[in-house]
């Protein structure tokens, strides 16, 4: 490869284990209560700080791939520790929480202000769209819970966001979404589709409607969030919009782009590309690991054959988007896992994936630029 | 050809040129010379979506240069 940078996106299972169980998840060892030793993290961060560096001014680490809540306070205590005396001075790093938020406390609380920790919290909208999907092991709602770590978090005046998780169900209803969202105080939304993925090996969207369904969703909800003065950011918006008016030359999508995603098992297998394809279970593809970061060196995965057979995969399916999809300037080679889990193979292009979150995202987003272009700016209009 | 067998009649009349639908590119490059020529507009709404400008990225040999704009101020994460 042409030049190996510190990855984007970092992602760290501190365990695998989930307290819920959710229909549509794509993890197949979710039971498992499993947890990354300390130690495994001294000697992963070290060797990844010390192959990257030197290090960007920032750095970003998610724990993700499982429930990060799951693991105990104390844990994520030692675990920063030992991370952090394995940076080099100038570099800082922010980390993340992509959680259900069932587990939300007061000493969660102090932990995430302590480290100033991104959270995230996943949450599908109102209760009877959250809980269709988003349950316990003995099928009980978790709406309830989440919203109860939402308050927890509201009440101590901490940012967050939620990603929720677009289903038939979700999209009937924009304007249910979108009341349950500003009544809740919730601004910051990302959303996710029901995706064939590993362990969820059908999506509620597949049906033919559902672009039409997902096209007449988004645009409602950009137009009651430009009714009512704007009180959502919505992600996918924001994305597209960054990247239309950003001009990127020869983009490839991060998840397509060797090494800017990096995701690290509590076992130190690693793996690049999708995040989704660390944790799950594929004998031909030796279950996407293409490394083990506390026996290997990151010069020894970089040059090995399954890096490699990954790597050369996914770059023809990158190629194979450039030269028969127009969206590929906005797109850059879609989702490696999305392409595996739906066509088989990660040298085939469009998906279910590509359809809703990147083309018919794409063309919303140009509506949205040129609705927004025809209008004066708001400052020259009170002017 | 295939109309004229099923029976459907054809429009009369001076023959209309059918305007091609625009590619994607020629939308996204209308979009953007719209960003051009609306400055004010464009400000707003990278101001809107916190749209921040990386000032260092261009001297940092290790980092991804293809973001003009990066919304680092919420810290979005991935497709998961």
């Amino acid at each position: 490869m042409d030049q190996v940078r510190f990855p984007e996106l970092l992602v760290l299972q501190a365990t695998p284990f989930c307290n819920i169980n959710c229909s549509y998840c794509y993890l197949p060892n979710r039971d498992s209560r499993h947890r990354m030793s300390i130690d495994a993290v001294g000697v992963i961060s070290k060797k990844i700080f010390d192959f990257f560096a030197p290090l960007p001014p920032d750095i970003s680490i998610v724990w993700h791939a499982g429930e990060p809540l799951a693991a105990p306070v104390d844990w994520y205590r030692a675990a920063f520790a030992a991370i952090d005396r394995n940076l080099t001075p100038g570099t800082t790093v922010r980390y993340s929480f992509q959680t259900n938020g069932t587990l939300l406390n007061a000493e969660w609380i102090r932990l995430i202000k302590d480290h100033n920790i991104r959270v995230g919290i996943s949450l599908d909208g109102p209760r009877e769209i959250h809980d269709l999907n988003r349950r316990t092991r003995a099928g009980k709602g978790t709406f309830d819970a989440t919203m109860r770590g939402v308050r927890v978090l509201q009440d101590a005046g901490l940012p967050f966001h939620i990603i929720g998780v677009l289903t038939k169900a979700s999209l009937e209803d924009p304007d249910a979404m979108f009341s349950f969202l500003v009544e809740n105080g919730i601004s910051e939304v990302g959303f996710n589709i029901d995706e064939i993925e590993a362990e969820n090996k059908s999506s509620s969207l597949s049906e033919e409607s559902a672009p039409a369904k997902f096209v007449r969703f988004f645009t409602r909800l950009i137009e009651l969030n430009e009714l009512n003065g704007r009180p959502l950011t919505l992600r996918e918006l924001q994305h597209c919009v960054a990247l239309i008016l950003s001009r990127p030359p020869d983009f490839v999508s991060t998840e397509s782009s060797p090494f800017a995603i990096l995701s690290v098992d509590h076992l130190g297998n690693c793996s690049t590309f999708s995040p989704e394809l660390l944790g799950v279970e594929n004998a031909e593809w030796s279950n996407f690991i293409i490394g083990n970061l506390l026996t290997d060196d990151l010069e020894t995965i970089l040059s090995g054959q399954r890096f490699l057979r990954l790597r050369d995969a996914v770059t023809r399916g990158v190629e194979l988007c450039r030269a028969t999809c127009e969206y590929f300037e906005v797109c850059g080679g879609g989702a490696p896992s999305n392409k595996f889990y739906e066509l088989g193979t990660f040298e085939g292009s469009e998906t279910l994936h590509c359809r809703l979150m990147k083309k018919a995202i794409t063309e919303i987003s140009l509506a949205y630029l040129s609705a927004r272009y025809a209008q004066p700016a708001a400052s020259t209009a009170q002017a | 050809m295939a109309a004229l067998a099923a029976g459907i009649s054809l429009p009369s009349g001076p023959a209309k040129a059918i305007e091609p639908v625009p590619s994607l590119a020629q939308r996204v490059n209308a979009v953007r010379a719209l960003a051009q020529s609306n400055p004010a507009v464009t400000d707003e709404l990278l101001r809107e979506n916190r749209l921040i400008k990386v000032q260092w990225w261009n001297n940092w040999p290790n980092w991804p240069n293809w973001h003009n704009w990066h919304n680092w101020g919420n810290g979005w994460w991935g497709n998961f």
